[in-house]
């Protein structure tokens, strides 16, 4: 094996050892921001891996959610996870920041310019199929995928959305309705919801008392309005709109606060009154009907999407989910309500950890296999969950198959057990 | 400890060379002449190293580099699509700022401090294609489409996009090229940019001491005026009643001109060692436009040129990166004939691919490779099993990435003086480019008899190979 020293044009050293198989090489510097190619590579930044106590946890809220929507009478549909660029800038809704942070690239195809993008939303991309598929109007549509948008702090790259587009939903039937599908999913999940509610109608009135005829103005404030909410508004307001604008700021339920805001409106304000109005049917019919509601006009809403009442789901000190009335920005239907529920937020909350492993079937010799296949095939037509094993773990139940016969090992003990009626048996009573 | 520098090569150059005197850093080897790539002063503890101005902030936030000199707009062209890099601006510096202008054709009807109303599919070409997007996206155009150049973006509107957004020092100097200026969205001052992480980590004083004093504030980054007036334009659709052909400029247009020579064919305006971005063509239904070579297989594929004359190695790449495009070589031209192939440095202990193979195997990191055309790389990346190999795009002064930034180059040479000049070797060339006529099939153009009896002219003057 000979060795030839290298230092070359490099201010660093660079040594290259030249052996007869193998010839480890180290080149002039380590790289900055790679892992060797030795090191397991870690999941893309940003992406989610969904391991077994957590996906247990994401199928029993999807399972929750695709109960709830097909009892509404939903049918489920999933769009592609790649769709060209331009549909979401043909669109026009999502602001400047939003499109900034969405992963795009240039397909196979790319030579024509047409970019594509990982799907960044999924009420477009279903009303976009909706539209190419011709459905008839009015369509109750629901999903249940991920949408991608990169973030600065990496943790909501992927996350997954149990979504319904309810396109053509008539006023109020169509809010209340999804509403309930949504309720009824974080019920179903253990949690107590509670619907807080504002309208697009009360951010646009405020505005145009301070945007009117700058459409510059307008639209910083649009985008603004998108992230932060209506505070975004309050140092632009005139001091006849500030008390309005305060009082709306504020968290309230019942027809009452509603009454106090439509007080304050009616001087000066008036574009802002019908969608008081609307706002008091839904916490009428709401509370009628045993849902908890409150009023918050805060709240962040991007405008240039929905055009009516918005809502979130709150429940332990969090917002689960999100949707309102929208004007679908491409095709036919001129209106529909909509609602995304954070699937993957609500599996992370969800998980307990690992199920138990189910009972092992445990061929005593080769010559068992052909028998222990017949029975796990038993077994499992029972319903009953059961896996082949080559020795009996501890802590596990274990059904031994031999020359002999069967024999249950639980807790330490093992029985004979006369048929596979019985086995069955004693094992759906342990489940 | 020595600090790593990285400088521009190219029209800053004499620039930072000043800067650097005023601030009492050595100069030797980096006057406009030089050729040299890189300098170690280590009176000065400092590596400095020549790189294209677009590469620096790239070898800096990676972290080959402590700190680089060059001009803003490509720190943001950078940090703007990556915006997680480990760059830090620490200052403005004195010498040349340009803006980044957007800019129409006269015939768009625009004029300065206005801005098209927003319709679908407005055509946006650039050099700064992040910085297009970011543009495009804040402007809220519908299904604006990108076209991301090698250069020469002024030669594109109004018939091959409705748009360039394009550097140039003033307004007056888009006028110059032919483009009316709309507004400008980024002043470029120099600019002093550093390694976060070694900013943070490693004394970097050798070079932030000497330039401090020189050190203004932070520049401006993307500012798009608000409340423009927005004016409907007037767009073009191209042609089809005419052949489109593109001729190229740069390295290859010496070449292209000899070849149309030698068939027989001038062009007014289309010279040896000059051009204008649209010569003049007594070919009835020929128009003719001066880009660049590289652009040109994904503008043919896009059926804005019929034909154009580029290399075979842009081809080669852009049929690696796109394999259904519908571009092709019709006629090889046979001239600027050189080989590609896999560069290394001189020491390296192989003389084959083959050879080198087990030592890229052996490494146990990833195989770093540098190259101007990144699809061919990924491509010799994947044919030879290299383990998680790196494609670092670059856009020149490739010689002098390995070995300290790339353990390979995939690089093209005529005579091999420039990479032996340069401490380097090239293993098994593996493409052997010459210039060709490339056109799109099916062609867009209603005039194939034209195209074809232009074809068959350019081949007439094709010299034989030899031998034959």
């Amino acid at each position: 094996m000979s060795t030839t020293e290298y230092t070359g044009a490099s201010t660093a050293a660079s040594v290259y050892v030249r052996p007869t198989t193998a010839i480890p090489y180290h080149g002039s510097r380590e790289m900055a921001d790679t892992a060797p190619a030795s090191a397991l590579p870690t999941r893309s930044r940003g992406m989610r891996d969904l391991l077994p106590g957590e996906m247990a946890a994401f199928r029993r809220a999807e399972d929750a959610f695709r109960a709830a929507a097909a009892r509404w009478g939903y049918e489920e549909v999933r769009t592609p996870t790649i769709e060209r660029y331009s549909l979401f800038t043909l669109a026009g809704t999502l602001t400047p920041q939003m499109l900034s942070r969405v992963y795009t690239f240039l397909d196979w195809d790319g030579w024509s310019g047409e970019r594509v993008v990982l799907r960044p939303d999924s009420t477009i991309p279903v009303v976009r199929a909706a539209e190419e598929a011709g459905l008839p109007l009015p369509a109750r549509l629901s999903y249940v995928q991920p949408r991608y948008r990169y973030s600065h702090d990496g943790e909501e790259g992927e996350l997954w959305q149990g979504g319904l587009e309810y396109l053509g939903a008539p006023p109020l039937l169509g809010e209340v309705e999804v509403l309930a599908v949504g309720c009824e999913t974080l019920e179903a999940l253990g949690f107590a919801p509670v619907v807080r509610l504002a309208h697009v109608g009360v951010a646009r009135a405020l505005l145009e008392t301070v945007a009117a005829g700058d459409e510059a103005k307008r639209q910083e404030l649009t985008d603004r309005l998108a992230e932060e909410g209506l505070a975004a508004l309050l140092p632009q307001l005139s001091s006849q709109h500030a008390s309005f604008a305060a009082l709306a700021l504020e968290e309230g339920d019942g027809p009452g606060f509603l009454a106090n805001l439509r007080a304050l409106a009616a001087d000066g304000l008036a574009a802002a009154v019908p969608a008081l109005e609307e706002l008091e049917s839904m916490v009428e019919t709401l509370g009628a009907s045993g849902r908890r509601s409150v009023i918050a006009l805060g709240m962040p809403c991007d405008f240039e999407y929905y055009e009516g009442a918005v809502f979130e789901f709150s429940a332990r000190d969090a917002v689960w989910g999100r949707g309102g009335r929208y004007r679908p920005p491409l095709g036919r239907c001129r209106t529909a309500c909509g609602l995304g529920l954070e699937l993957s937020a609500l599996a992370a909350a969800l998980a307990t950890g690992r199920a138990a492993p189910p009972p092992a079937v445990v061929p005593e010799t080769a010559a068992d296999l052909p028998r222990a296949l017949d029975v796990l095939r038993r077994i499992h037509r029972a319903g009953l969950s059961a896996s082949l094993e080559a020795s009996a773990a501890a802590n596990v139940v274990a059904v031994h198959v031999g020359p002999h016969g069967l024999r249950l090992e639980a807790d330490g003990a093992t029985v004979p057990v006369s048929s596979l009626e019985e086995l069955i048996s004693v094992l759906a009573q342990q489940k | 400890m020595t600090v790593k520098l990285a400088l521009p090569t190219g029209d800053n150059r004499a620039a930072v060379a000043a800067i650097l005197r005023e601030a009492g850093l050595p100069t030797e080897g980096y006057d406009p002449s030089s050729r040299l790539l890189r300098a170690h002063f280590a009176e000065h503890a400092l590596a400095v190293r020549i790189f294209r101005e677009r590469d620096i902030p790239v070898q800096v936030a990676l972290g080959n580099y402590d700190a680089g000199i060059c001009s803003a707009v490509w720190v943001l062209e950078e940090s703007i699509r990556f915006p997680r890099q480990d760059l830090r601006v620490l200052g403005m510096l004195p010498g040349p700022v340009v803006g980044v202008w957007l800019a129409a054709a006269p015939v768009a009807g625009l004029d300065l401090a206005t801005l098209p109303a927003p319709e679908p599919g407005l055509r946006l070409v650039s050099e700064f294609p992040n910085l297009a997007d970011a543009v495009a996206i804040r402007l809220r155009w519908p299904a604006y489409r990108l076209f991301p150049l090698y250069g020469s973006a002024d030669a594109y509107p109004p018939e091959d996009a409705d748009f360039a957004l394009l550097a140039a020092p003033s307004a007056a100097d888009v006028e110059q090229l032919g483009l009316v200026p709309l507004v400008e969205v980024v002043r470029s001052p120099l600019v002093l940019v550093v390694n976060r992480r070694a900013l943070a980590a490693r004394d970097l004083t050798p070079i932030i001491g000497p330039l401090k004093r020189l050190l203004g504030e932070l520049p401006p980054g993307l500012a798009i005026p608000a409340g423009l007036p927005l004016r409907p334009m007037q767009r073009c659709q191209r042609r089809t009643d005419v052949v489109r052909l593109a001729l190229p400029d740069g390295h290859a247009q010496r070449h292209t001109f000899e070849a149309l020579r030698d068939a027989g064919i001038t062009f007014d305006g289309y010279g040896e060692k000059s051009f204008v971005r649209r010569p003049r063509s007594d070919i009835p239904g020929l128009e003719v436009k001066v880009v660049r070579p590289q652009d040109m297989p994904a503008f043919v594929a896009r059926g804005a040129f019929d034909a154009a004359v580029t290399g075979v190695d842009w081809l080669r790449d852009h049929l690696a990166r796109f394999p259904g495009s519908p571009v092709r070589m019709a006629l090889d031209l046979g001239r600027s004939r050189y080989k590609i192939g896999p560069v290394v440095d001189k020491a390296f202990p192989a003389e084959t691919t083959a050879e080198a193979l087990r030592v890229w195997w052996g490494l146990g990191r990833p195989v770093r490779i540098a190259s101007e055309y990144p699809a061919l790389a990924e491509d010799f990346a994947r044919r030879f099993h290299l383990p998680a190999a790196v494609i670092m795009p670059i856009n020149g002064a490739s010689e002098g990435f390995v070995p300290e930034d790339a353990d390979i180059l995939i690089e093209g040479s005529e005579t091999g003086t420039s990479i032996r000049a340069n401490g380097l070797k090239m293993l098994d060339p593996f493409l052997e480019s010459t210039n060709c006529l490339i056109v799109r099939e099916p062609a867009l153009t209603a005039r194939r008899d034209v195209l074809a009896r232009f074809l068959a002219q350019l081949e007439a003057g094709v010299p034989a190979p030899a031998g034959a």
